[in-house]
């Protein structure tokens, strides 16, 4: 089971073979503008706090769930530390911004908090509750703003500017949350919890295994990393509202599928989620480069997004069918062979 | 472990019926939130209100069918506001480019034709490839509107076809309110007619009881015989044409054919459905539950400005109605699930 569950390998050599199609086209095409820092570093930027959020995707899928308030809890959290910047007043420095972060994360902790609950005690499938959920976080960050963007005063810009290791500091941001989920995931206790619930939710029972705390903690998890996407995408652009980043449940549920884990549980390696952000983020850029003049071209991504989200899937499903159709040919071609020998 | 009960005590036995059919809870939830909406606020109990409640019920409710069918085989289709806007747009810029000034039907026939098309798409790639319809749908939502706002235009249409426009005027009941003529639009007895036809046809006949059947266990209906594939793709099918319908009525009751419109419906109409009483993981649901909770989803929708709520906080009561909606019907099977000692405690 520990090999099994991380999946088809013929599908993360698919997927690093697009990162690096990809990458070594874009190169071709535009030798004095893509493979250059500036453009890598903004490129990174832009992925970061949507591969975060297809990060919650991922935990969530591993456990045969779904959250789909993520971008709601985002938006509240984003929401909540502007207004909590903005009550600190501009003065109130290192503590304002610890202030605002904090609570935001505390809203992301609770919104999680929620959703687990909701999921392990009444046992209803998660789209249910998360669509219930989602419509709550949104009801409330509207009700508060009264659907208006809230500013912030510039204090948490900071966090999107920073560089370290001449990689922007909200996609190291990223790139730790993803190598510790990644390590959870697959060296403790816990992890090896969420695979075995997602691969059955009744053997995992059956076997005594803590499902109820198993759940409880992955959509907590998925809170808080939410909060985390939506500190960055505040920091970012200084300003949070209900309806900002609405595609990005979608796009990250796109990450996640092309990363190769599992809708329906218990297999996917989190780490390949770098891999699925690289591609669309290459893909968006190489769109943006060739169609910018375009006017139809942010729609046009769409479409490629959805066919590519299609073609991956239905490329790694018939992959995996292939290797476990000849599979099973070879078995009955031995038991075929014994019986000859047998009756022989 | 305590011994299994079978009587509930002759007082709770109301209650009970209540939980036992969501229908039933539907109503009294209904009748209450009117009751205190029109205590709240006399004017809720207009006609020129109620009409324009009933108007609004349109487009979600025909959703709403197509979404309980695809849910009632165990599947999910988050993409009917993409073909809904797909075909609507299609429809109307089609009709526009033959400068078409004939009769109405041929516009529903077209939208209900390409709705059609687009559903089968997500069938085909839905059972044939046997991909998760959950991703596929969400992925198909993009493409559907992506390619249609990339390649067909993104131009609104102010002036629709003669008939379309014509369509918005469609009353069947007329009546004068404060001196004011309100009447209902004829897409309501529409929506009711094909609600029944549908219910009928669940009901009655073999492909109805195939749709549940395979719901309830696709294992079992496969090795009864049950052509599982086709009968996933005719609700997939269904879906797309109910939704091009949904779409092409949007856009003829509103007199505009805007391709960004219907944004997000498809949540909307989601949580109707679940509030309705369909399961999402297949096999129980009713046409009535699912017009219920379109109707609650609308009153609550459109109703909460009357009674001093602002319309901010509306899509909060929207999710707290869709959590109890679940939550309750949900708690009770536990609950009833522990007294026959079936649980399998932690």
């Amino acid at each position: 089971m520990i090999e099994a569950r991380l999946g088809p390998r013929a599908h993360i050599v698919l997927l690093g073979a697009l990162v690096v199609v990809l990458a070594g086209t874009l190169s071709a095409l535009a030798p004095s503008t893509f493979p250059t820092m500036r453009n890598m570093q903004s490129m990174m930027g832009q992925i970061a706090p949507l591969a975060i959020l297809a990060i919650c995707i991922g935990i969530t899928f591993l456990i045969g769930g779904i959250d789909l308030s993520i971008v709601a809890v985002a938006n509240c959290a984003a929401i909540t530390a502007a207004l909590v910047g903005e009550a600190m007043g501009p003065d109130a420095g290192a503590l304002g911004i610890m202030a605002a972060a904090g609570s935001a994360l505390v809203i992301g902790l609770l919104a999680g908090l929620t959703n687990g609950f909701l999921i392990a005690t009444l046992r209803v499938h998660p789209i249910p509750i998360t669509l219930g959920t989602m419509s709550v976080f949104i009801g409330i960050s509207t009700g508060i703003t009264n659907g208006a963007t809230v500013f912030g005063n510039g204090y948490m810009s900071g966090l999107s500017t920073a560089t370290v290791v001449l990689m922007p500091m909200t996609f190291v941001v990223f790139l730790v949350l993803l190598a510790l989920c990644t390590g959870i995931t697959l060296k403790t206790r816990t992890g090896f919890h969420m695979y075995a619930l997602g691969e059955s939710d009744k053997v995992a029972r059956y076997s005594r295994l803590p499902v109820t705390r198993t759940i409880v903690m992955t959509y907590a998890a998925s809170g808080v990393l939410a909060a985390i996407a939506g500190l960055i995408m505040f920091s970012s652009t200084n300003a949070a509202n209900v309806s900002f980043a609405s595609s990005y449940l979608m796009q990250a549920i796109l990450i996640a599928v092309v990363a190769g884990i599992d809708p329906y549980g218990g297999t996917g390696r989190l780490w390949a989620i770098l891999l699925g952000a690289a591609a669309m983020q290459m893909l968006q850029t190489g769109i943006n480069m060739s169609l910018g003049s375009w006017s139809g071209s942010a729609f046009a991504s769409n479409f490629i997004w959805g066919v590519l989200l299609i073609a991956v899937l239905g490329l790694s499903k018939w992959l995996s069918t292939r290797k476990h159709r000849t599979r099973e040919a070879e078995v009955e071609e031995k038991l075929e062979e014994a019986e000859a020998v047998g009756s022989a | 472990m305590t011994a299994p009960t079978t009587t509930a005590p002759a007082g709770r036995g109301f209650i009970e019926l209540l939980l036992a059919r969501r229908e039933l809870l539907l109503i009294s939830v209904i009748i209450a939130t009117v009751i205190i909406f029109s205590i709240a606020n006399p004017s809720f109990l207009s006609f020129a209100h109620l009409f324009g409640l009933g108007r609004s019920t349109v487009y979600v409710g025909l959703m709403a069918l197509g979404v309980m069918l695809v849910l009632l085989t165990g599947g999910i289709d988050i993409s009917v506001s993409a073909i809904a806007v797909s075909s609507m747009y299609l429809t109307t810029v089609t009709l526009m480019a033959f400068d078409y000034q004939g009769t109405f039907l041929l516009a529903v026939a077209l939208a209900v034709l390409i709705g059609g098309t687009l559903g089968l798409v997500n069938g085909v790639l839905v059972t044939w490839l046997k991909l998760p319809s959950l991703i596929v749908t969400i992925g198909t939502l993009t493409l559907y509107r992506g390619a249609l706002l990339a390649f067909v235009g993104t131009d609104r249409f102010r002036s629709l076809p003669a008939q379309m426009a014509e369509f918005s005027g469609f009353a069947v009941i007329r009546t004068s309110d404060n001196g004011r003529m309100v009447a209902l639009h004829g897409a309501v007895l529409i929506l009711i007619v094909l609600a029944a036809v549908l219910a009928l046809a669940l009901s009655r006949t073999w492909w109805g009881r195939y749709i549940y059947a395979i719901g309830d266990n696709q294992e079992a209906a496969e090795r009864m015989g049950v052509p599982v594939r086709s009968i996933r793709v005719t609700a997939f099918v269904l879906s797309g044409a109910l939704a091009g319908l949904a779409g092409l009525f949007y856009a003829a009751m509103s007199r505009t054919a805007d391709p960004a419109s219907l944004n997000g419906v498809e949540m909307t109409v989601l949580a109707a459905v679940v509030l309705g009483g369909v399961s999402v993981t297949g096999g129980r649901g009713s046409v009535l539950g699912t017009l219920l909770g379109v109707l609650l989803i609308t009153i609550v929708g459109s109703s909460l400005v009357l009674v001093g709520i602002p319309t901010a906080w509306q899509q909060l009561f929207i999710g707290l109605f869709v959590l109890f909606g679940v939550g309750v019907p949900a708690l009770r099977e536990r609950r009833n699930e522990r007294r026959r000692g079936m649980v399998v405690s932690e």
